[in-house]
């Protein structure tokens, strides 16, 4: 017995070796990655001491960071640049490479303008899982980098959640010196072909498991965390103006639009497993509740908003999952965005006709 | 049910866990609920068509061995072959020709200034018809001509016709092969499941790795308005890497999948594109449909038995049928017939072929090469008149041929990732002449592992888009 038990682990010892050591070879010929050392989304990232960043040059699959650790090319001398300050949802997950809507953006404005080569240029400084705290600490840097004459704010709502609960100095994640690369592709497989109930099942389980640490479930933001999502909101629009940049704020768009259909009770429950501090309504009705306060800062502050919340049609061809667009999607957010902005472009000046007070 | 489905993938390890624990038996009545099973996940109203041609062809065979025993002459016996042949080939005519015949009626009587008001009929497909129809077939003539003894078990009969590896695409199982093999009791032993292991991991290698990724490419080439030369090539390269390893690799998972369950299926590819002439070929692919054919329509046809003009009009009117028992379609008869036309020129020209036959061990090394390489072309030309849709297709990419070639390595790239594997296990099978290219003596069983779990990395994480397999529709 003893000696099939240990048979049966060296077999699967030397699949789990010959699986590991293929994958270190597709990722070293298909993406000229190390054949040792971490190769994951981690490596277009490097942290200091205001939190993660992008690593300048880095490259991981479609994702491409330049010179200065934004995502898309370097930037052009002498362009006019406008800012996109943001989330995942506009560092782009699942679009295709160039179609996340900063680059569609730039590319509308630019055809709009009528102008040659690219007078406009969109900087992405958006990270996946950037806080608008985050944002907030890294705001002076970016404005010094890119001298930008107006800046989108998109941030990703209900990541706020999670301000109380992290690090008031950021530390940077223990350094891994192993990781299976097999690990994420066997993940993704069974996202393919696993059935989505059994996927919904798991997701609930794990949901449960990771609210246990949590006392309370929220149906909302609680009030104290809305008084300081404003102020960050509003201290982040202080800052532009301090610079003479012209901000537009986007509130934020989900696959759900305004009520949750049957057939995507699923997609909730694989938003809701990012977020275990909250009830699977908290998550629908907080993100309502920060999206007022949006709208709020914006009407009292007379800048322009652009009601993405309200406007992006809901479903699955707009949205690859819970917030994150296909390339459909992005298409039409980043046309959204240029309405509001056309109006504003004069030139090399951005300037936007200030709104009638709320 | 496919077999690169996740539903077959589960599917096969439960039967056989169960399978296994079973008597004979209970086996065989294991086996045809499974069967059923796999058959009715497509639809389970295909069942029906299969029941009543099975019926049929079971109490045929069985009148005409109650004849025989009472020595009853063949003529006695003749109304029940004729049976079992009319429902057989009705049941085929009716699902897969009558609406090629129903818009080729329309068409022509359109032309000729008629048009008749007939009412159409949306008619599905029972999958896998065109093999068990020729597999029944079988049965009932060889019990016609007294080469088998038929079953007195209704059970057996269907289980064999039923029986899931091979049900849908085949290889198409002679009765006489197979019945017997059902009525014994089967032991499964440790060489059969290390070959079914391996034909089922090159199968899967085959068609998720190779057919699935370079299908894209050959549908883009195939798609194009105006292809020139080279595209025109690559396509027709790429289709055949595609359907070889699409077609193949399905009969390599069925065969291991047979073999794991002590079933013994016979070999439907033998290293094809290697062949050096059409008759070569015809013995290295789909040699399942071509041995069928052979026995059951050219030999009763005369073969080449009578005049030389009979041998070559018995070899077109196989061919031509062989070729539009894939689809009913105009481009599929006239596959048949180039494939029907290289069998007569190559008997016309055999004896001119003989300057080829160079002396020396080099010089057969190179007379064959030469010969394979020539017949691989023809062979790719002859997919190209199966993959096309239309006849304007057909002439477009042919004459694209003829005139200049921008010549892109970038699509070559594309379809030598995949091509070179298959060139390599191939050239290796052939100089080793072991289609199980895993099978030595004192191979240790840890390389196996290593090989099997690179194929399975290729499969899990490199495996195109999955595809239905081709043959499906046929």
């Amino acid at each position: 017995m003893l000696r099939h038990i240990v048979l049966g682990a060296f077999w699967a010892a030397l699949v789990i070796i010959t699986l590991e050591l293929c994958a270190r070879l597709d990722d070293s010929l298909t993406q000229g990655a190390p054949f040792f050392g971490p190769w994951d989304i981690s490596v277009i990232y490097e942290h200091d001491a205001l939190g993660q960043k992008g690593k300048p040059g880095a490259r991981f699959g479609k994702w491409k960071m330049n010179s200065l650790g934004f995502r898309g090319p370097d930037l052009t001398p002498g362009s006019v640049r406008i800012l996109v300050i943001g989330s995942s949802e506009t560092f782009g997950q699942y679009e295709s490479e160039d179609m996340e809507w900063p680059r569609q953006l730039e590319r509308l404005l630019n055809h709009a303008t009528g102008s040659s080569g690219t007078l406009y240029e969109v900087v992405n400084t958006a990270l996946a899982g950037e806080t608008l705290p985050a944002s907030l600490r890294r705001l002076q840097e970016r404005i010094a980098l890119t001298n930008p004459s107006a800046a989108i704010i998109y941030p990703s709502l209900v990541h706020y959640l999670w301000v109380p609960y992290l690090p008031e100095h950021p530390t940077p994640p223990p350094k891994r010196f192993w990781t299976w690369r097999i690990q994420g592709r066997v993940e993704s497989l069974l996202k393919r072909t696993l059935p989505l109930w059994l996927q919904t099942r798991i997701r609930e389980w794990q949901t449960e498991r990771a609210a246990r640490q949590f006392s309370q479930l929220l149906d909302d933001v609680p009030p104290e965390l809305c008084v300081r999502f404003r102020r960050d909101l509003e201290k982040m629009l202080e800052t532009l103006k301090a610079h003479g940049i012209q901000p537009l704020l986007v509130t934020h768009a989900n696959r759900f639009g305004g009520s949750v259909r049957a057939e995507e009770r699923d997609s909730l429950l694989a938003w809701r497993k990012f977020y275990p501090m909250l009830t699977t309504d908290g998550l629908l009705n907080s993100e309502r509740t920060l999206n007022r306060i949006m709208r709020e800062v914006a009407a009292e502050q007379r800048i322009p908003l652009v009601d993405a919340a309200q406007k992006m049609p809901a479903g699955p061809e707009f949205f690859a999952d819970f917030v994150h667009f296909t390339d459909k999607g992005s298409s039409r957010f980043a046309a959204l965005v240029a309405d509001a902005l056309k109006p504003c472009l004069n030139g090399r000046q951005i300037r936007c006709p200030a709104r009638p007070g709320g | 049910m496919l077999f690169n489905s996740l539903e077959f993938v589960i599917f096969l390890p439960v039967v056989l866990l169960v399978y296994y624990q079973l008597p004979h038996k209970w086996q065989n009545r294991f086996l045809l609920v499974a069967s059923c099973v796999f058959y009715a996940a497509w639809d389970w109203r295909f069942l029906f068509p299969l029941l009543a041609s099975t019926s049929i062809d079971y109490w045929c065979a069985k009148r005409m061995e109650a004849l025989g025993v009472a020595g009853a002459p063949r003529e006695k016996r003749r109304p029940y072959v004729v049976l079992s042949v009319v429902t057989n080939l009705s049941l085929l005519g009716f699902f897969k020709y009558f609406n090629f015949f129903y818009e080729n009626f329309q068409a022509l009587a359109a032309g000729l200034g008629f048009h008749p008001r007939l009412t159409t009929l949306e008619i599905v497909l029972p999958i896998g018809i065109s093999f068990y129809t020729f597999q029944a077939l079988s049965y009932t003539i060889d019990v016609y001509r007294g080469h088998f003894h038929p079953t007195n078990s209704f059970f057996d009969f269907l289980l064999a016709v039923l029986y899931f590896p091979h049900l849908v695409a085949g290889p198409i199982q002679r009765a006489a092969s197979l019945i017997p093999q059902v009525m014994k009791p089967r032991q499964v032993t440790r060489e059969q499941i290390i070959e079914g292991i391996h034909l089922i991991a090159w199968g899967y290698f085959k068609k998720v790795f190779i057919a699935d990724n370079v299908s894209p490419v050959a549908d883009r080439m195939f798609n194009l308005v105006s292809p020139d030369g080279w595209q025109t090539m690559i396509a027709v390269y790429a289709f055949a890497v595609q359907i070889y390893c699409d077609f193949s690799g399905y009969t390599d998972i069925a065969r291991g999948s047979a073999k794991l369950m002590g079933f013994e299926f016979v070999l439907n590819f033998n290293l094809p594109y290697l062949a050096t002439n059409p008759s070569d070929f015809w013995k290295r692919w789909h040699i399942s449909l071509s041995s069928w054919l052979r026995d059951y329509l050219y030999i009763p046809l005369g073969g080449n038995r009578g005049s030389r003009m009979a041998t070559y009009r018995n070899l077109m009117l196989t061919m031509v049928i062989g070729g539009f028992w894939h689809g009913a379609a105009w481009n599929f008869l006239l596959w048949g017939f180039y494939h029907g036309l290289l069998l007569v020129v190559h008997r016309l020209l055999e004896p001119a072929w003989r300057i080829f036959d160079w002396p020396g061990v080099w010089g057969r090394r190179i007379s064959f090469l030469l010969r394979m390489i020539l017949f691989f072309q023809l062979t790719c030309y002859g997919w190209l008149l199966f993959r096309a849709r239309s006849f304007t297709q057909i002439f477009g990419m042919t004459a694209s041929l003829f005139r200049p070639w921008q010549v892109d390595w970038t699509l070559a790239q594309q379809l030598l990732p995949y091509a070179l594997p298959l060139i390599v296990v191939q050239v290796f099978q052939y100089l080793t002449g072991k289609l199980h290219f895993l099978d030595w003596p004192h191979l240790p069983a840890e390389v196996r592992v290593v090989v099997y779990s690179v194929f399975l990395y290729c499969v899990l994480f490199r495996g195109g888009m999955p595809q239905s397999f081709i043959y499906f529709q046929f």
